[in-house]
């Protein structure tokens, strides 16, 4: 029996404006399983990105409860969640966000001396995520001397290479072109099933959802469908 | 440590254009400090010479409690044996000169005019080495008996010039009136009004022989340095307990050590207002400039990284700002130094003197310490509030901005 990565029950969430709670997400109820990959799909607007950020434990929940690994992280300390942040959770963005001044190699690396890694240890492993994602010869250039695919590559590269339990991705193939799209998710693939990492997309492509083995439809804050095993 | 190093040092780079306006700021600041350090320190040093160099000596050696005291006749508390004092004193061994003077009052005539002044009796022979700071500026120094330098004031008044010829009154030890005729060697400008109106110097030997006594009055003293006074009051206390050592500044308080307090206390109202400057300066560029990296640290923070951690790297890159704005204000400093100030700064008189000096820049290693500290200091506490402001953001608000 696969282990639980999240148990999330009547989970709200509502932002304030001009001291009115707007609502986005309406009590969500989800059970995730280590190793999973998965889809959250539906209109802009929906509240996708919030889940997100509530599952990656960079934003709190207004209501409900969030379970991580067994864990109750509702209401857990900033310390407490930049740790688990650091060694369980590796986010992906849109936008890349990767330090123009350090190198691929650095922005690789960037995070695994603080995970205890030796200098040579973090520069294998950062090595070996460029070369599961096709950069090992890009690895001296700045980000500023890729394309805008090969930069989404590192921003992968730099989530994925401290080996984290789940990776959070939001449209992480909307700058690719379709080969490179595929070779990422091919990477996404290969990680989970030798490292059991957990793949939580929110994406409108509907190739990156094909290999989804479940699929989240949100709409007005709530899920449309449940995501059911395929 | 060394990967908070690493990567604020390569921060510094990221916008060439914006850490080039921000070094700029930073390294005029610098200089600015630098360049009024050295001159204030010139300027003090300048104040020092003429003090110590023009009239009082590195200090003055009287007989004990006599200094600051009043008395109806005070020679008869004058040292009688100054051979045997003066040999004491000289066995201090940062003591290189030893001074006998006599200070009297007497009346100066020139035809039918006299006017009262206050004589010294001096050993040319032995002070015109040191005391180079009279400026004579008409006829030359004191250099034996029966011959007087007057003070410009004092020889404006009387209508006098090198050369001429003044009968100097005054009263003996015993009360007798004495007087002698002596001829103008030369007159002399200090630029301190209260001592070129009054003072005249003759020598000890006239002195002496006006005054009918034996005695001197006290010892001026050539020293190893100003840095070395503390030594060499402890000697001479050691050495003759009956006599009491006064540094200059303490005897030129009025002049020297309360012109230094005023430099002093002006040059840290003004080492604050260019702090200010600095770091209002920057700023702006600090501030702009982490608001573009807002997603970036979304970003990490997201992945991990902590408040603390970005805290540390984000005030070391403008330490490390400062620092290298420092170094370029120190260069542009000594550059300046060593070109349009080689020859000196023209200062008009200062309060209380009536002469113009040339002043020339005194950098001293502290001010180096300093012109690189303070800007860095600068440049770290303007970054503490756009820091800490844009740390306190949360991770999504953080990662909305583009």
């Amino acid at each position: 029996m696969e282990s639980s990565l999240y148990s999330a029950r009547h989970l709200e969430y509502a932002y304030d404006w001009n001291g009115k709670a707007v609502p986005v997400l309406r009590g969500l109820d989800l059970d995730l399983e280590a190793g999973c990959f998965c889809c959250i799909v539906g209109p802009s607007g929906t509240g996708k990105t919030t889940l997100l950020n509530l599952l990656g434990l960079i934003d709190s929940p207004t209501k409900g409860q969030l379970l991580f690994c067994g864990e109750d992280l509702t209401k857990a300390t900033e310390s407490k969640r930049e740790q688990i942040r650091l060694q369980n959770v590796g986010f992906i963005f849109q936008a890349f966000h990767l330090i123009p001044t350090l190198s691929v190699l650095e922005n690789t690396s960037y995070f695994l001396p603080l995970l205890g890694h030796s200098p040579e240890s973090s520069r294998k492993i950062a090595m070996e995520t460029l070369d599961l994602l096709g950069l090992k010869d890009h690895w001296n250039k700045k980000p500023l001397e890729l394309s805008g695919g090969q930069r989404q590559r590192v921003a992968v590269a730099r989530a994925i290479a401290k080996r984290p339990a789940v990776v959070l991705a939001d449209e992480p193939t909307a700058n690719l072109d379709s080969e490179t799209a595929e070779r990422m998710i091919g990477a996404f693939k290969e990680l989970q099933s030798s490292s059991k990492t957990s793949f939580i997309f929110s994406t409108h492509d509907a190739h990156l959802v094909s290999y989804a083995k479940k699929i989240y439809r949100m709409k007005d804050g709530r899920f449309e469908t449940e995501g059911g095993d395929r | 440590m060394r990967a908070i190093f690493l990567l604020a040092w390569k921060n510094l780079f990221r916008n060439v254009r914006r850490t080039s306006a921000s070094l700029i700021t930073v390294a005029f600041g610098s200089a600015g400090l630098l360049i009024y350090q050295g001159f204030n320190s010139g300027l003090m040093n300048q104040y020092r010479e003429n003090t110590v160099r023009g009239y009082y000596g590195y200090g003055q050696v009287f007989p004990k409690d006599y200094f600051g005291s009043v008395y109806e006749k005070p020679w008869e508390h004058w040292i009688v044996n100054p051979t045997e004092m003066e040999a004491k004193i000289k066995s201090v061994p940062q003591v290189k000169e030893v001074f006998p003077r006599i200070g009297f009052y007497a009346f100066v005539v020139r035809g039918g005019l006299t006017l009262g002044g206050k004589g010294e009796g001096i050993v040319p022979e032995r002070e015109n080495s040191f005391f180079t700071q009279k400026n004579i500026v008409d006829g030359r120094d004191l250099e034996g008996p029966d011959e007087i330098i007057l003070g410009k004031g004092l020889a404006d008044a009387l209508g006098v010039k090198a050369d001429d010829t003044v009968t100097v009154l005054t009263q003996t030890v015993h009360g007798q009136l004495n007087g002698a005729d002596m001829k103008v060697a030369g007159i002399f400008h200090m630029g301190i009004k209260s001592i070129d109106d009054q003072f005249f110097r003759v020598s000890l030997e006239s002195a002496q022989q006006l005054l009918d006594t034996n005695k001197i009055e006290m010892f001026s003293l050539s020293t190893t340095g100003v840095e070395d006074w503390p030594k060499v009051r402890d000697g001479i206390v050691k050495a003759a307990p009956d006599l009491e050592p006064i540094s200059f500044d303490v005897l030129d308080k009025v002049y020297y050590q309360n012109s230094v307090d005023f430099l002093n206390a002006q040059f840290n109202v003004i080492r604050t207002i260019i702090l200010f400057i600095v770091a209002l300066g920057i700023f702006n560029t600090i501030a702009v400039g982490l608001l573009e990296r807002a997603g970036e640290v979304g970003a990490l923070r997201a992945n991990g990284e902590t408040r603390s951690r970005l805290f540390r790297v984000l005030l070391l890159e403008n330490a490390f700002l400062g620092f290298l704005g420092g170094i370029l204000g120190i260069v542009i400093a000594v550059i300046l130094d060593y070109t349009i100030m080689m020859k000196g700064i023209p200062m008009p008189p200062a309060p209380g003197i009536t002469r113009s000096y040339l002043i020339y820049l005194q950098i001293q290693p502290e001010h180096y310490v300093q012109a690189l500290l303070l800007p860095m200091l600068a440049a770290v506490v303007a970054s503490i509030l756009p820091v800490r402001k844009l740390l306190s953001r949360s991770i999504p608000d953080l990662l909305r901005s583009v």
